[in-house]
């Protein structure tokens, strides 16, 4: 299924109406029909769909039954008995199992509903396209052959009536065309994004290193930080298990037996999943090494304050209305303390990639949170810290000052935002960063794909909102998606905090809910588009 | 271009004896303009005076005049007015901007009045914020990303 596909298809249907409603002429009128005729109808299989949704469902009742049955095991009240390479509680790990059934079994279930609707979805669509079609080709029987050249010149009464009412029957017939156009682009858009939630969360066969047990792969794809919903707060993101199995397979025997004593003396899950999440990150094996040196035997509530710059908390999807500045009343504070992760001065661009690095590099994130040492506490060093890189990251980017000479940042441009993204997050997500400018709807429904399988794959997004002022001056601010949950984008704003938009707003390009009304265009997304 | 930030601080200090030139110039004639800082303002009968207050458009930075109100026997609000400047198109989270507060001392006494600082969209108006369930807290020192209500004393003498 390629997306671009579906968009054209909406756009040329979206041509034709206006088109067919506006032929003045019998030749155009038949030139437009002929057209709309051409345009491919709504793609897929409705059978297929379902009899693949009916396989879903089968495996989702076996993964129940193996939930059920790893549950029996727990219930029986296990020794405390190590496992693994890594050395996991084997409590820990059967709980791990316990949930991975049951996601295993939830995926598939969303997996089947997924493909159901979209089945039901094409099917409709197929329908109304096929009476679309029928309308059009009675217009076209109705109105004959084309005029010649000079026929084309002069229409008498009747032969306006006839066209005037052909032109009727085909703009009722083409209006149906793109409404099946719109669904099913609709609905295989939804199924993508659900199908592809899915598939990043079967999280621990992603993690496919050589020496791994079953055990470990679960304990670490299951670890989650203490606050929050755990599945929102996992700490190794589906990107990260995968990057992290390929870089355990490629270390010397002598660096993968340090690796393993590293993660076999961690003190706690959380602390295992974070050195593993360092080697994802690109580090060399005596980085990690170091950086285990300043987080081991730290509880977990520690690890998530100082690696962790974003949590999402339990009650963050409710939706609890607006303030008068069109901004989200429910907003998740991300703090280090009583500091916020949040932007000095006009830094927008490098303040959230400054936090989107942080989140997916736990070394660099505990470099701003505990200093060099990793084990300074205070707030306001952070902020220092975090001043400091926001600045150093606007240079890095070639931004803007105030005056020439000052030294107060004024903005960046896009070459810049990319570079940044280059610089400070490819190393540590594997992705390029490219910049699509967004003219409008079908652009940004267009990208919606890739912003969520990248997101639930735990790769931040970089985005660009704009407005204007009261005055009319332009205004631009930069942002960050960082999660997605059913038809919602968590977005982080470097005013330092979190908050859901709905896909809807995405594509309609207002993303006030997650800055002010200021901003209703979604101007620029920074990804790599498939 | 890139412009080091070396370079600029050179020519900031190549700058710096002009601007105190140009302050010793026209700072004694006294514009009755006060900042966020100097919160303990003292006047005379019949002057008029301003607070200005930054509002950066990349911060969405607002103020508001909040309850109680200045004693309107001491002191005439005679408005709010911006001056906002937004950045070159495609420059993003550039700007700048500030809020001003006018005001006439109309008789000697004392009296205080109180601005909400509103940063980053954390609050939209005083209204909103004094109905608001987390009450805001009275700064201390110089504005920062966190909602504060920023309380002068105004004394006319």
């Amino acid at each position: 299924m390629t997306t671009e596909d579906t968009t054209d298809r909406r756009k040329r249907l979206d041509g034709l109406c206006k088109r067919i409603s506006s032929a003045d002429s019998k030749n155009d009128l038949i030139d437009a029909i002929d057209d709309a005729l051409g345009v491919s109808a709504p793609a897929g299989d409705h059978a297929t769909l379902e009899s693949l949704a009916k396989r879903y469902r089968g495996q989702c009742d076996d993964a129940g039954h193996v939930r059920d049955r790893v549950d029996k095991v727990a219930r029986k009240g296990l020794p405390e008995v190590w496992v693994g390479k890594t050395s996991v509680l084997a409590s820990d790990v059967v709980a791990a199992a316990s949930r991975d059934a049951q996601q295993m079994s939830d995926a598939f279930e969303g997996g089947a509903k997924a493909l159901l609707k979209l089945a039901d979805s094409v099917k409709s669509a197929q329908d109304q396209d096929r009476d679309g079609r029928s309308k059009l080709r009675q217009a076209r029987t109705t109105l004959g052959g084309k005029d010649g050249f000079f026929d084309d010149w002069y229409e008498d009464d009747d032969e306006e009536s006839t066209r005037l009412k052909a032109r009727s029957v085909a703009s009722a017939g083409v209006d149906l065309l793109l409404k099946a156009a719109v669904a099913a682009d609709d609905a295989a858009r939804a199924a993508a994004r659900d199908l592809n939630k899915w598939a990043s969360e079967a999280r621990a066969g992603k993690l496919d290193a050589d020496g791994l047990t079953a055990a470990d792969r679960l304990a670490l794809a299951d670890t989650s930080n203490p606050d929050g919903d755990p599945e929102m707060n996992e700490i190794l993101s589906a990107n990260d298990l995968e990057r992290s199995g390929r870089a355990m397979d490629r270390l010397s025997a002598a660096d993968r037996a340090r690796m393993d004593h590293l993660m076999a003396n961690a003190s706690t899950p959380q602390e295992k999943a974070y050195i593993l999440k360092a080697l994802a990150s690109g580090y060399s094996v005596d980085d990690v090494e170091k950086f285990d040196g300043k987080i081991h035997g730290k509880d977990p509530a520690w690890l998530e304050d100082h690696l962790a710059p974003v949590t999402t908390q339990t009650d963050s999807l409710t939706d609890e209305g607006k303030n008068t500045n069109g901004s989200n009343r429910n907003t998740d504070d991300q703090t280090f303390g009583n500091q916020r992760w949040s932007q000095d001065a006009a830094t927008c661009v490098p303040s959230s990639t400054v936090t989107a690095r942080a989140m997916v590099d736990p070394v660099y994130a505990l470099q701003l949170t505990g200093g060099p040492t990793g084990q300074d506490a205070d707030p306001a060093h952070f902020r220092k810290r975090l001043h400091d890189e926001q600045y150093r990251m606007h240079e890095e980017g070639d931004g803007d000052y105030t005056h020439f000479w000052s030294d107060t940042p004024a903005g960046m441009d896009s070459d810049g935002q990319v570079d940044i993204s280059n610089k400070e997050l490819s190393p540590h997500t594997g992705d390029h960063y490219e910049s699509h400018d967004m003219n409008g709807a079908d652009d940004r429904r267009d990208v919606l794909t890739d912003i969520e399988k990248s997101v639930a794959e735990g790769k931040p997004v970089p985005i660009n909102v704009e407005g204007h002022e009261k005055n009319g001056d332009w205004v631009g601010h930069g942002m960050m998606i960082v999660g997605q949950e059913g038809d919602k984008l968590q977005v982080y704003n470097p005013w330092g905090t979190t908050t859901w938009v709905s896909e809807d707003d995405f594509v309609k390009g207002d993303l006030s809910g997650a800055c002010d009304n200021r901003f209703d265009n979604v101007n620029r997304v920074y990804i790599d588009q498939n | 271009m890139r412009t080091s930030t070396v370079a600029r601080r050179l020519a900031a200090s190549a700058l710096l004896p002009l601007t105190l030139t140009g302050c010793g110039l026209f700072g004694g004639g006294g514009q009755h303009e006060y900042g966020a800082q100097q919160r303990a303002i003292k006047v005379r009968k019949g002057a008029k005076f301003t607070l200005s207050l930054p509002a950066s458009p990349a911060l969405a930075e607002h103020w508001y005049l909040a309850d109680p109100w200045p004693n309107g026997r001491v002191l005439k609000y005679r408005g709010k007015r911006e001056d906002i400047h937004g950045s070159p198109k495609g420059v993003t989270g550039g700007g700048e901007g500030t809020e001003y507060f006018d005001f006439t001392a109309r008789k000697k006494g004392r009296t205080t009045l109180k601005l909400l600082h509103c940063p980053m969209a954390r609050c939209s108006s005083a209204t909103e914020a004094a109905a608001s369930a987390s009450p805001v807290p009275t700064a201390t020192g110089t504005p920062d990303d966190n909602a504060a209500y920023f309380v002068y004393t105004v004394t006319v003498r």
